[in-house]
């Protein structure tokens, strides 16, 4: 079998996503505050397919809107432009990736646990002084270079799960193992190829190396994300594990043991609503709890 | 999202609340130790494995 590394991954593969031009301008945009409503809705008009996907998260029970919106400047009004930005764009990635499953990596699986990561970001974002909607993002691609290697590389990503459910291992130590490299780093060079911001770029690369990246904070943060995410089982999977939380990480996020309780709370009916974005159901009760609390994310 | 530790415990319908709390505490208890097999040593693994425990039997209850 050919061995791998991540520049014949990146050469090598022909069905890599290319990211649309408007996803990346609105990953750029999150830090700024002065674009409009207007100019937000004429990015998202130039591509139809996005149009349609914000107005089913829209009117889906995340946001249990008493009435349907028909338009992207519509719902901005109702919404609130920060979540509209933050949900596209974590709609517009999700739609460039293959949506097949094989034997070896359930796609949906993935997905879900990747917005469980971007959920547990952000509620942790608040606490640690970073941009909410940077880190949903962060959390949503921080194991990227996962889906690349099972959709690009099967027969290899075949042996790590072999090796992985042999061993009892995590992932990242079977692909060590069985590659010689990580989704880590794969994830890297692909957010690097797309020109991601550096701060993303820096999460996906560190995430599984917080203790590596003291300048990075978003790393530690998806970091204790991803934790969080195993440690409350969201995936039922039964060789799920937790990986070892970073005591620096930790430390950087500025919770209270006695505050993670209501924490995890707030993280898990954040998950149910935001599941909608891989067609997932919320129910309406979980979704209508959720506002407020992204409300406060975006305060 | 459904709890992972929601598990219908292997009671019969005759089992008195009191066993049928028992068992789902037992299987919450066995779902997050097994979660947490890799926490060796680390004190936070510790102190996030408990957290994560009280919250489940907490909604057990």
């Amino acid at each position: 079998m050919m061995a791998l590394s991540v520049e014949t991954i990146l050469s090598g593969a022909k069905r890599l996503p290319t990211m649309p031009t408007v996803v990346m301008e609105l990953m750029l945009a999150f830090a700024d505050d002065e674009i409009d409503n207007e100019a937000l809705a004429q990015k998202l008009s130039r591509d139809q397919a996005l149009v349609a996907r914000v107005l089913r998260v829209a009117n889906s029970p995340f946001y249990g809107l008493p009435r349907q919106v028909a338009t992207v400047q519509e719902s901005i009004m109702v919404l609130g432009l920060a979540n509209v930005r933050t949900m596209v764009t974590a709609a517009a990635i999700i739609a460039q990736f293959p949506h097949r499953n094989n034997a070896d990596f359930d796609i949906s699986a993935f997905w879900q646990h990747s917005i469980g990561v971007a959920c547990c970001a952000r509620v942790l974002s608040v606490r640690a002084g970073q941009n909410p909607n940077t880190a949903f993002i962060c959390g949503l691609l921080h194991d990227i270079g996962r889906v690349v290697l099972a959709s690009s590389y099967p027969e290899h990503q075949a042996l790590v799960a072999e090796y992985r459910n042999r061993e009892d291992c995590c992932w990242l130590d079977a692909e060590r193992a069985v590659l010689g490299l990580d989704h880590a780093a794969i994830g890297a060079a692909l957010a690097a190829s797309w020109n991601f911001p550096e701060p993303i770029r820096q999460a996906v690369a560190a995430h599984h190396l917080p203790e590596t990246s003291a300048d990075t904070p978003l790393a530690a943060l998806t970091h204790v994300g991803d934790v969080i995410c195993h440690a409350l089982d969201a995936g039922h999977d039964p060789s799920a594990m937790v990986p070892v939380l970073s005591a620096d990480a930790w430390a950087r996020m500025r919770i209270e043991w006695s505050d993670l309780k209501a924490l995890f709370a707030e993280i898990e009916r954040m998950i149910e609503g935001a599941s909608v974005l891989v067609g997932g159901g919320a129910n309406t009760k979980a979704a209508v709890a959720v506002r407020p609390t992204l409300a406060a994310a975006e305060a | 999202m459904k709890s992972a530790v929601r598990v219908v415990p292997e009671t019969s319908a005759a089992s008195p609340p009191e066993e049928v709390a028992r068992v789902d505490e037992g299987v919450v208890r066995e779902r997050v130790e097994r979660l947490f097999r890799l926490r060796g040593d680390s004190v936070v693994m510790r102190l996030l494995e408990q957290a994560v425990l009280e919250y489940r039997l907490e909604q057990q209850r």
